[in-house]
C-alpha cells in the first residue's frame, strides 16, 4: 500500500474503526515506512494532548454583545402586559354588553359565549404548559 | 503519585499547558466547522463512528473522511508543538 493511502487510513486506525483486513495493511505499511509511522505518532499526541483539555471560558465581551438591550427587554415586557390586560378587559366588557343586549337571542348569547369560553380555556391550557416548560427547562441558565 | 500531585500544581507547568490549550484551541477553531463538530464529538465526548453519524446525520464515511482532514490539519497547524 502507498503512503497516500495509508495517510487516510491512519486516522479511523487510531479510532479503532477499521474492518480487520485494512488494520493488517496499515500495520504493514507501518513497519516499513518511518514517515507514515511519525504521521501516526504525532496523531497519537495531538490525542493525549486534545484529553487534558478544558472547554473555554465563553468570551464575557461577546456575551454581553448577544444580550439584548435593557430597552428591549423593559419594553417588550410592558408591552405584552398592557396588551394582555387591554385585551382581557375589552373581552369581558364585551361579553357583559352581549349579556345584558335584550335584542339579541338567548340561544345566540349561549352559543357564542360557548365559543368563547372555549377559546378561553385553550389558551389558559397553553399558557400553563408553556410556564411549566419554562420553569423546568434545563437550558435556562445556558448563555449562548 | 506525589510526584504527580507536585508537578500538576507548579505555577510554571499550569502557566505552559494553559498555554498550550490556548495553542490547540486556536487550532481547532480554524477548522471548518463540519470538521470541527467532528473532531470534538470524538476526542471529547468519545463517540465511535456510528454515534458521530447518527449525532451529525451523515454517512459514516463522511465521518471518516471529515476526521482524517481535521487531523490532517491540526497536525500541520500544530507542527512545532507536536514535535
Amino acid at each position: 500500500m502507498k503512503c497516500e493511502e495509508t495517510e487516510e487510513l491512519l486516522s479511523p486506525y487510531l479510532d479503532e474503526e477499521l474492518l480487520q483486513f485494512k488494520v493488517q495493511l496499515v500495520e504493514n505499511h507501518l513497519q516499513e515506512c518511518a514517515s507514515c509511522k511519525e504521521t501516526l505518532a504525532t496523531y497519537r499526541k495531538l490525542r493525549q494532548e486534545m484529553k487534558g483539555l478544558e472547554l473555554p471560558e465563553p468570551d464575557k465581551a461577546q456575551l454581553a454583545a448577544n444580550r439584548p438591550p435593557i430597552v428591549i427587554k423593559v419594553t417588550r415586557g410592558t408591552g405584552w402586559l398592557l396588551v394582555i390586560a387591554f385585551a382581557v378587559t375589552m373581552v369581558c366588557f364585551g361579553a357583559y354588553e352581549f349579556v345584558t343586549e335584550p335584542a339579541v337571542d338567548a340561544f345566540v348569547k349561549i352559543v357564542v359565549l360557548g365559543f368563547i369560553l372555549g377559546f378561553v380555556l385553550l389558551f389558559i391550557s397553553v399558557l400553563h404548559e408553556r410556564i411549566i416548560q419554562g420553569k423546568t427547562d434545563k437550558y435556562k441558565e445556558v448563555e449562548k | 503519585m506525589d510526584k504527580i500531585t507536585a508537578r500538576s500544581d507548579d505555577p510554571a507547568v499550569l502557566v505552559e499547558k494553559k498555554e498550550a490549550h490556548k495553542q490547540i484551541w486556536a487550532a481547532v477553531n480554524r477548522l471548518s466547522l463540519a470538521e470541527r463538530e467532528a473532531i470534538i464529538l470524538r476526542e471529547f465526548h468519545e463517540m465511535s463512528y456510528k454515534e458521530i453519524a447518527s449525532v451529525l446525520d451523515i454517512p459514516i464515511g463522511t465521518v471518516m473522511s471529515r476526521l482524517s482532514a481535521a487531523r490532517k490539519k491540526l497536525r500541520a497547524l500544530l507542527e512545532d508543538y507536536l514535535q
